[in-house]
């Protein structure tokens, strides 16, 4: 497998609140990636490694709001949000 | 042959690796652990639902061309997610089926093991050692057999001893993402668990197999999920098959019922969605590192010995 990066995320409310203990995990992609579920911290934020290639990566909180976010990664670390859509 | 070594974690003493000279089975009979030897609680609602023997068609049509929707994810292998969700978490085998909460010097994370002796769980060995991910071995897991949202009918156990094989911790190579995770207690009685088994590709294609875990998405990481189909391709190293799977569901048994009373069997530790399958399978499937005789030496080596001289 190609060596993983580790990338900076943020999971945010519709109103841009940090969202603490929200489950990240990668829905979709074109490289292998584990399939272990992170949890976003007391400022919401999170790590996930990924090889370059595209990617879906959902965050689910614990009421149930969700959220998806395409994107694209390289070698370079990058910032990740993802907005949640309020709907269970 | 190929040689494993068991590398530990045992933060109250130094893991000595240990050469392994595995006398394996050749290739072409099966090689498993011990068989359990208490009765396996299954009832009968649960044996129904389970999935045994072969089966040369899938129990349902995946969607080629994709998933699609607001809800499809990768490794939910077309337009509807087949998982079911198991309630019954206090009887077999679903009580051997762990919540993991992994707290690591890199923030927290959700994934899944399950029992193959009175103080031994299997996972995968991202779950307890990755560089990347978790900054190193996990300081702490808490597990939970058999969890119900916020019911622990075998309680939780906070754990800190971890083994994985040499090619895992020294190289990250996914067809050995495999770990023990040692307590300090029995949770379960002797001969309750999963039998691990090591079959030849002939017999294990087209084998149904079930698929249990817990997965963020649904359930929070605290509701245990299943989903049965086939074993669609094997390769010396890796099995892959079309069921169901989504992020959390990282350590869980891949296992199957040889017959309609036979204990559990697993042979594979899930750990890989679709983008795990190389190109040489041409299919949209989940995959896990295989049972393979040398793995199945050392999980019996873990089971026997514990961390300190596996």
């Amino acid at each position: 497998m190609a060596q993983s990066v580790l990338h900076e995320g943020i999971v945010r409310a519709g109103d841009g609140a940090p969202v603490p203990d929200a489950l990240v995990a990668v829905a979709r992609g074109t490289e292998p990636t584990p399939e272990i579920a992170i949890r976003s911290n007391h400022e919401g934020r999170f790590g996930i490694a990924l090889p370059p290639g595209s990617y879906e990566i959902e965050a689910r909180a614990p009421g149930g709001a969700h959220g998806l976010v395409t994107v694209r990664t390289g070698e370079a670390r990058q910032v990740i949000e993802i907005v949640l859509d309020g709907t269970p | 042959m190929l040689s494993l070594r068991s590398i530990s974690r045992v933060p109250s003493s130094i893991g000595m690796p240990r050469g392994l000279s595995p006398e394996s089975a050749p290739l072409g009979t099966a090689v498993t652990t011990a068989a359990p030897s208490a009765p396996q609680d299954i009832t009968k609602s649960s044996r129904r639902r389970l999935v045994v023997g072969k089966r040369s068609a899938p129990l349902w049509s995946q969607d080629e061309s994709g998933v699609r929707g607001r809800l499809a994810v990768e490794s939910v292998l077309g337009d509807l997610d087949e998982r079911t969700r198991i309630v019954s978490t206090d009887t077999a085998p679903w009580k051997y089926v762990c919540a993991l909460s992994i707290d690591s010097p890199a923030g927290r994370f959700v994934g899944t093991g399950w029992v193959v002796a009175p103080r031994t769980l299997i996972t995968a060995g991202h779950c307890v050692l990755d560089r990347t991910q978790m900054g190193g071995w996990a300081n702490a897991i808490e597990v939970s057999p058999g969890r119900d949202r916020e019911l622990t009918p075998f309680s939780t156990h906070r754990v800190v001893k971890f083994s994985t094989v040499d090619r895992w911790e020294q190289d990250q190579d996914p067809d050995f993402d495999i770990a023990a995770i040692h307590l300090d207690q029995d949770i379960f009685g002797a001969g309750e668990g999963f039998q691990v088994g090591a079959f030849p590709d002939a017999e294990l294609l087209d084998f149904m197999v079930n698929v249990s875990g817990y997965p963020g998405s649904p359930g929070g990481g605290i509701e245990q999920w299943w989903a049965k189909n086939r074993i669609r391709a094997v390769t010396p190293r890796r099995i892959y098959y079309d069921v169901d799977t989504s992020g959390g569901q990282s350590g869980g048994p891949a296992y199957i019922f040889r017959d309609e009373n036979g204990p559990p069997i697993v042979v594979g530790v899930h750990a890989y969605g679709v983008g795990g399958t190389p190109a040489s399978v041409p299919m949209r499937v989940n995959s896990a590192p295989r049972m393979i005789p040398e793995v199945v030496d050392q999980i019996q080596a873990w089971i026997d010995n514990g961390p300190e001289n596996s």
